[in-house]
């Protein structure tokens, strides 16, 4: 039995349920207590911490898409097995750096929307096991605690270009300045490309949330908002991932292609509510495109097939091209860009004149 | 018993309003040719039917609407605008407590401020319903414009095809049928 201190415990329980191990209705109201930081915490709880996040993000990985049998780019081949069997273990290790603990000590201290006191840490010194669970923090936070601040905590340094809470939540990035772009340098290389593949999952069945959410939408601002925060994520993330040969990696986005761009798909998918009524010609084209973003990023993805066609044996990215047809042929990427093309056409001004 | 005065403020403004409504969309143009080629097809086709060229683009104004068409990327711009000039008279009025004294100026202040917003009002207004004209105006020709441009598209594809046909061997024979929007072309290799 390890004794802690009442801060301690309320920090290991918001941590409990960051990494879901704690429900919410454990974890909620101890954001909207605040709880007097001490000046060090006691080393048992820094072993439970410690504890808490070696289990329970590795739980969660494996959980979330890391038990899958997949196949994915290894250097200049590809490799099929689980996450822990493609890439050694002793490889996949995360480190978690201070910040951790000092994100966690805000967090129990402080209210989410205290900007007086809002957490800030320097970008370029957060670690992978950092980011991951900056990560899942946010995914419970705004699930959970949106009302209670959790808007006000992707304004904050880390969240503002953390790749992967773009990537998974676009919808909650449309108020972001131009300036706050996603930085997907760390989950491209080495552990961090690990981690995205255990998660590709996770982000199909986001972005077919985020794609089905469409047709409920009537604000053509909200819509254009959302469409422009898409464009920008999936630009980016293309752009980071194209030049490394890791194509691999985007294979959610033809997952959720192939979930929403079924026989039945048409346009009311996503545009069924949209109220256009007295907006100018402009206004309703730059709607439509919003709408359609994700649709017209399909045609990049079948470029990259259409070069992957005449790669060669001996050429250097064969295993990436073979890989990358082989996800296009068992997603029928042709018949889905067909399709996505058809709907895209029936917005067209021209086409509804 | 004090009497009240009415104080009375008119004020008139002229006003320049300006809509402007447009439509960016893309060509379907066969890759038949190289580039070039398929742009200087497009442009030819595009200067039989009164566009005017300046560079690698295209345009022609036509019952209010601009249509310019950049050749090199097959991008079409229908644009439609309008501008108006507009006088807008405004007068509201009040009770003052005086003829000429302080309330008497507060209520014109006051008077003044309400026909500004007045004005601005009436100008949105009217700014509004310009621009719903000039947007139906350009959905209105938005239409003939389609069917010209899938004119255009068929005409420079078909010149194409014949081009190409050229390249490969002697041409023995072409038919056309306009009304299935077919073109057959035999060729001796």
């Amino acid at each position: 039995m390890q004794s802690v201190s009442r801060f301690e415990a309320n920090l290991l329980r918001l941590l409990g349920y960051f990494l879901y191990r704690e429900p919410p209705e454990r974890a909620l109201p101890l954001l909207e207590e605040r709880c007097a930081a001490p000046p060090c915490l006691h080393s048992n709880a820094v072993r439970l911490i410690k504890n808490a996040l070696a289990k329970g993000c590795v739980f969660l990985l494996a959980q979330r898409g890391g038990w899958r049998r997949e196949r994915f780019l290894r250097g200049s081949r590809s490799v099929e097995g689980r996450l822990w069997e493609r890439t050694p273990p002793a490889e996949l290790g995360l480190t978690f750096s201070a910040h951790t603990l000092r994100f966690l000590i805000w967090i129990t201290a402080h209210r989410l929307d205290d900007t007086a006191h809002a957490w800030c840490a320097p970008e370029k010194e957060l670690t992978l096991g950092d980011r991951l669970l900056l990560y899942f923090a946010y995914e419970r936070l705004r699930n959970g605690a949106e009302r209670m601040g959790a808007s006000a905590l992707r304004m904050q340094g880390p969240f503002r270009h953390h790749a992967l809470c773009w990537l998974a939540f676009p919808g909650d990035y449309t108020a972001m300045p131009a300036s706050a772009g996603p930085n997907f340098a760390p989950w491209t290389h080495g552990a961090g490309a690990c981690l995205l593949e255990a998660l590709q999952p996770d982000l199909a069945r986001r972005w077919i949330e985020v794609e089905s959410s469409k047709e409920g939408l009537a604000d053509p601002q909200a819509m254009r908002m959302l469409g422009l925060a898409q464009e920008h994520v999936l630009t980016a993330f293309l752009d980071a991932i194209e030049p490394i040969g890791r194509m691999d990696l985007a294979r959610f986005l033809l997952q959720t292609a192939a979930a929403l761009l079924g026989p039945h798909a048409h346009v009311g998918m996503w545009t069924a509510q949209l109220n256009l009524a007295g907006l100018r010609v402009a206004d309703r084209v730059a709607t439509y495109q919003a709408a359609t973003s994700f649709l017209r990023m399909l045609d990049r993805l079948q470029t990259w097939e259409r070069r992957a066609r005449g790669v060669g044996y001996f050429d250097e990215d064969y295993a990436a091209s073979q890989l990358w047809k082989a996800d296009w042929e068992q997603a029928q990427g042709d018949r889905l860009v067909d399709r996505a093309r058809a709907i895209v056409q029936q917005l067209s001004p021209l086409r509804q004149a | 018993m004090s009497r009240a005065y009415r104080v009375c403020v008119r004020e008139t403004q002229s006003h320049i309003i300006h809509a402007e409504d447009h439509v960016h969309t893309q060509l379907e143009v066969l890759a038949v040719l190289p580039p070039e080629q398929m742009a200087e097809l497009l442009a030819g086709a595009l200067e039989r039917r009164g566009f005017q060229r300046e560079g690698t683009r295209l345009s022609r104004k036509q019952n209010g609407v601009t249509i310019a068409v950049e050749t090199t990327t097959a991008t079409v711009k229908v644009a439609a605008e309008a501008s108006e000039e507009t006088t807008i008279q405004a007068e509201r009025s009040n009770l003052a407590y005086d003829d000429a004294g302080p309330h008497a100026k507060v209520v014109r202040e006051n008077l003044k401020k309400q026909l500004e917003k007045d004005i601005t009002r009436t100008v949105g207004e009217k700014t509004a319903h310009l621009q719903a004209k000039v947007t139906h105006h350009l959905e209105a020709e938005l239409n003939n414009v389609r069917q010209e441009l899938d004119q255009v598209v068929h005409s420079v594809t078909v010149e194409a095809l014949k081009c190409k046909a050229a390249q490969m061997g002697r041409i023995k024979e072409i038919t056309e049928d306009p009304q299935a929007r077919s073109l057959t072309i035999v060729v001796e290799v």
